[in-house]
């Protein structure tokens, strides 16, 4: 499924968050949008599954058209995981609970099929033996790869991912960033807003610089990281590398 | 005739007791029906739906429950929509229309007591308002509107007293009726306030219990 966002706008009450987007991305692209607090990616991702209603523009994903009133939203998120900066796990449910509870109310999966299936998105996330943890009992690296599994099991075609490490500690980080470059190695189509430099230099095919709601500088991660052209994108770098 | 106070007295005070009890059970049930829908339109993103529970929940809370009773139980029949306005009926209307606009308010408290992101995560996974609520927001809202709404509930069963204002039997009512009879309105109301007591009390320690059951197994 590609992406396609076309002149994107996005106000709150008279502040303009986002004041002109444009950009594609491929199937199968790995996508890191970078830029300092306040430049708008984050609303730019939430745009992307509508978690932030869009003021004007056009978002396509696949042949599903955002912007068009009649488009079933809630069938396109089953298309699009997202994985956020908080976890957002139900805290009243374990973490396999967690992960089979909207494909078997959404999707229909049958139980079975959906504990199986949440069984080997736990393994593969390392966290088959927590299938029956509460999340409250659970480290912030866990219940970020229990938030990752959960999103997978709905067999998203994209992923987005909204600051995924910030809220971790510093020693937890890596278990988070290792799954999702596994992702990238599969082919797994990614959206990341991070702040993880290295992330993005290592598992991205295009990074995305933005400042104040506009893309201002984006290109493969050797031109930005070793040749940014704009100022602002060298200013930027300069302050976190 | 003038009857001394006795234990004969205790059972037409007891039967006060269960009509109270009836009264104020069918009361919430209705008055909780009312408070969820409020509670679900005060939190909607629909607009409409937003300034109606609002303008519910605020008019009703700022009117006095007496007056609430005599709206319709001397009001109301004026209109002749063809209800047989009974005291009864009328009693239970008017608790269940106050009812609902605490309830309204510890609903909404509840649904917005439960984080942002709980909402976000339902909605990016798909869910549908419905599946969203039943699965992810209430079980978390209800550790936040079972104990005010038990709290509610028991200040509900003694502002029921006043419905005997209409006549309706409940137990003051019949406090009174005893009280009437023997001519001792001390052992008459002296019973009576002893039973609201076991009543409240009861229920507030049952409350407890539940409480503390329920908030272990969702810790």
């Amino acid at each position: 499924m590609n992406i396609q966002v076309k002149n994107l706008h996005k106000s709150y009450g008279k502040l303009e968050v986002l004041k002109g987007i444009d950009c594609q991305i491929r199937e199968g692209e790995v996508v890191c949008v970078i830029g300092p607090s306040g430049s708008g990616k984050s609303t730019f991702l939430r745009c992307l599954n509508l978690l932030e209603e869009i003021t004007s523009g056009q978002v396509l994903i696949g042949d599903y058209d955002l912007t068009h009133g009649k488009t079933d939203i809630n069938k396109v998120r089953t298309e699009v995981g997202m994985v956020f900066q908080q976890f957002n796990l139900f805290p009243h449910k374990t973490a396999i609970q967690n992960v089979m509870l909207a494909p078997v109310i959404v999707k229909n999966v049958p139980k079975e099929a959906a504990r199986t299936r949440a069984l080997e998105l736990l393994d593969k996330v390392g966290l088959k033996d927590k299938a029956n943890a509460y999340p409250g009992s659970l480290s912030g690296g866990q219940m970020q790869r229990v938030a990752i599994a959960r999103a997978l099991a709905m067999d998203p075609k994209i992923m987005l991912f909204d600051e995924p490490t910030s809220a971790l500690d510093p020693e937890l980080v890596g278990e988070v960033l290792n799954v999702m470059k596994d992702l990238a190695r599969e082919g797994m189509t990614m959206v990341v807003v991070t702040h993880e430099m290295g992330f993005a230099r290592e598992v991205a095919d295009r990074v995305i610089f933005m400042d104040q709601g506009y893309i201002i500088e984006e290109g493969k991660p050797e031109e930005i990281f070793q040749a940014p052209k704009n100022e602002r994108t060298q200013s930027f770098l300069r302050k976190v590398i | 005739m003038i009857q001394d106070f006795s234990w004969i007295h205790i059972i037409p005070i007891l039967k006060g007791a269960w009509l109270t009890i009836q009264l104020c059970f069918f009361s919430l049930l209705f008055g909780g029906v009312i408070g969820v829908i409020l509670g679900l339109g005060a939190t909607s993103k629909n607009k409409l739906a937003n300034v109606l529970s609002g303008l519910y929940i605020r008019l009703v809370r700022g009117v006095p429950l007496l007056v609430i009773i005599f709206l319709v139980y001397f009001a109301l029949p004026m209109l002749d929509i063809g209800i047989n306005f009974s005291k009864g009926f009328s009693a239970v209307l008017a608790l269940s229309v106050y009812a609902g606009a605490y309830m309204g308010e510890i609903v909404r408290g509840g649904i917005q007591s439960v984080p942002k992101g709980q909402f976000e995560a339902a909605d990016a996974l798909g869910m549908s308002y419905f599946q969203k609520f039943r699965h992810v927001i209430v079980p978390q809202a209800l550790q936040y509107i079972i104990p005010p709404g038990i709290g509610f509930f028991i200040a509900l069963i003694k502002d029921s007293s006043l419905v005997s204002i209409i006549g309706y039997i409940d137990l003051t009512k019949a406090g009174k009726v005893v009280s009437n009879l023997t001519f001792n309105p001390i052992a008459s109301f002296l019973v009576v306030a002893a039973v609201y007591f076991v009543i409240c009390f009861g229920l507030s320690k049952a409350a407890y219990y539940f409480e503390r059951r329920f908030l272990q197994t969702n810790a």
